[in-house]
């Protein structure tokens, strides 16, 4: 038990290096998937699915993988998840809401048990669940919106949870060591309103071609969630026309980039550092879920040492076409009224002068 | 017909018409989202593993490598995912000292993916943040690397053997 005597006073953390370097309690990877079926044991550690998902956004990609609805207040909904052990022990498995965020562009799942306002709305039918090796158990999750909710989006992750057992118990109790703990989460959009809420949509104001300090050349597109639900953002950027008749990509967007309802952010593709400079044809599609926008400018390369080049798309923006149809149809208005008083006032002189 | 008769009439279609109406309308309230039951795919992480740091002394870095983490993403869709790890203080039962977790950074290695997916591993200067984010996925993919930890051991920090912390992988 006093073998800790033999160590350093001034040694702070001393511990064994992760003697159990292998991968940690993973299914026998010997079972191949059989094309992605429910096998109860085909996959790693603690995983969660959704099992429900509203008959309304069945085609959408988002709404099933994440907790995506509108509501009205006063409505409670819910929905069950399934819990995987894939491990060889059997877990105690938390399965939790907490709050989340959306920051610089991405989702994020504040640490621990954090509290907002969704998740105070949120319970788990049992907080705690047991889990055999290899198996699975299903909770379910209930989001009930109090009556004086206020509209808007709230954003929360449900988390499940395992902590790793206390380590090297029996050698020496009072080894130090870090706790590891894997959560694995399903993120909760939920948009308070009305009827079927607001809609979605966003713009794509402007490209920017730029190249970073090593010289690799992007892509960078600015755009605008215009909507009243938070988008999840990526894409693809084909170029076509280019020098000799080139054409490249397409290249996928650098991460999905998450914009709350009003936010303005950037969607990065990174391209290859041997493309010729252009001009090129550039066409960028961006989709969140089923929601899908595209612009297409012709793209310069900065020289190489130069920082960036920006250009607007090459068609009409919605808000651009709505200024020029609503401001003709104001011009002509103006123009009709003008020609009757004239006229008016013509036939009125004629009247008087032959009488 | 009397207008007495007319009017029974009309108030007893109101009645029924109000009847038919209000029924719907109040199981709707209960529950507006008709949900239905799909089999859609697992998101997951390796289970987590005891990770222990090399002793060090005051004033010098203390590093543990937890090998093998692994997240699989078998939604079969387009969602991306991103992995963040997150540490608490270092606080000692002995001395009741704490070492703050603002000296932690993350470094990780570059993952081994399997299916359509682009990795990203970035190092971690703070308490928490992404270690490894996947895009431009398609389909399921799973992603291995290796998480080293770096904790700076401040110089006037008590000596104690039994600091421990929490160290959570989230992937969402």
């Amino acid at each position: 038990m006093k073998q800790r005597s033999g160590m350093a006073i001034g040694l702070v953390l001393a511990a064994l290096l992760s003697a159990s370097a292998v991968v940690p309690s993973r299914a026998v990877a010997a079972t191949p998937d059989a094309g992605g079926g429910d096998a109860a044991d085909s996959g790693i550690g603690i995983g969660i699915r959704m099992l429900d998902i509203p008959a309304a956004s069945q085609t959408d990609p988002r709404a099933r993988a994440y907790i995506i609805d509108n509501v009205p207040p006063g409505t409670t909904i819910q929905r069950r998840v399934r819990v995987r052990n894939g491990t060889d022990t059997a877990q105690s498995i938390a399965v939790y809401p907490a709050a989340a965020r959306i920051s610089g562009g991405a989702f994020i799942g504040d640490e621990g048990a954090t509290a907002n306002e969704l998740t105070s709305w949120i319970s788990v039918a049992q907080p705690e669940l047991s889990v055999a090796a290899h198996a699975t158990a299903d909770d379910l999750v209930t989001i009930a919106v109090p009556a004086t909710a206020t509209m808007g989006e709230r954003y929360a992750a449900v988390w499940a949870e395992i902590r790793s057992a206390r380590p090297s118990a029996g050698a020496d109790a009072h080894h130090p060591s870090i706790t590891s703990i894997s959560r694995v989460g399903v993120r909760t959009y939920l948009s308070v309103g009305p009827g079927n809420g607001p809609q979605s949509s966003f713009a794509i104001s402007s490209l920017t071609a730029q190249r970073d300090a090593n010289g690799t050349p992007h892509v960078l597109a600015a755009v605008e969630n215009t909507g009243g639900r938070a988008i999840d953002l990526s894409g693809t950027l084909s170029l076509s026309g280019g020098p000799a008749g080139l054409n490249a990509g397409p290249f996928p967007t650098e991460r999905i980039v998450t914009l709350a309802p009003g936010a303005k952010g950037n969607v990065t593709v990174p391209l290859s550092a041997s493309l010729p400079r252009g001009p090129w044809d550039a066409k960028l599609t961006l989709s969140s879920g089923l929601l899908s926008q595209s612009i297409a400018a012709t793209v310069t390369l900065p020289a190489a040492g130069h920082r960036a080049t920006t250009v607007a798309p090459a068609g009409l923006s919605g808000r651009e076409l709505a200024w020029i149809i609503g401001g003709g149809i104001a011009v002509l208005i103006i123009l009709i009224a003008a020609g009757i008083l004239v006229a008016w006032a013509i036939r009125s002189r004629r009247r008087r002068s032959r009488r | 017909m009397r207008t007495s008769l007319r009017l029974l009439l009309a108030a007893t279609g109101a009645a029924a018409l109000v009847t038919v109406v209000a029924v719907p309308a109040n199981a709707a309230t209960t529950s507006t989202t008709a949900t239905v039951a799909v089999q859609a795919g697992e998101l997951s992480i390796s289970a987590p593993d005891v990770l222990a740091l090399a002793a060090a002394a005051p004033g010098s870095t203390a590093t543990g490598t937890l090998s093998g983490v692994e997240v699989s993403d078998q939604r079969a869709g387009i969602l991306g995912w991103a992995t963040t790890a997150a540490i608490s203080d270092f606080t000692s039962a002995t001395t009741t000292t704490t070492i703050p977790a603002d000296a932690v950074g993350f470094t990780s290695s570059t993952a081994a993916v399997e299916g359509t997916a682009t990795v990203t591993p970035s190092d971690v200067a703070a308490t928490s943040g992404a270690v490894q984010t996947a895009t431009d996925v398609t389909g399921n993919n799973t992603a291995t690397w290796d998480q080293t930890v770096n904790v700076a051991i401040p110089s006037d920090a008590l000596g104690a053997t039994d600091y421990t912390a929490t160290l959570t992988y989230s992937v969402l």
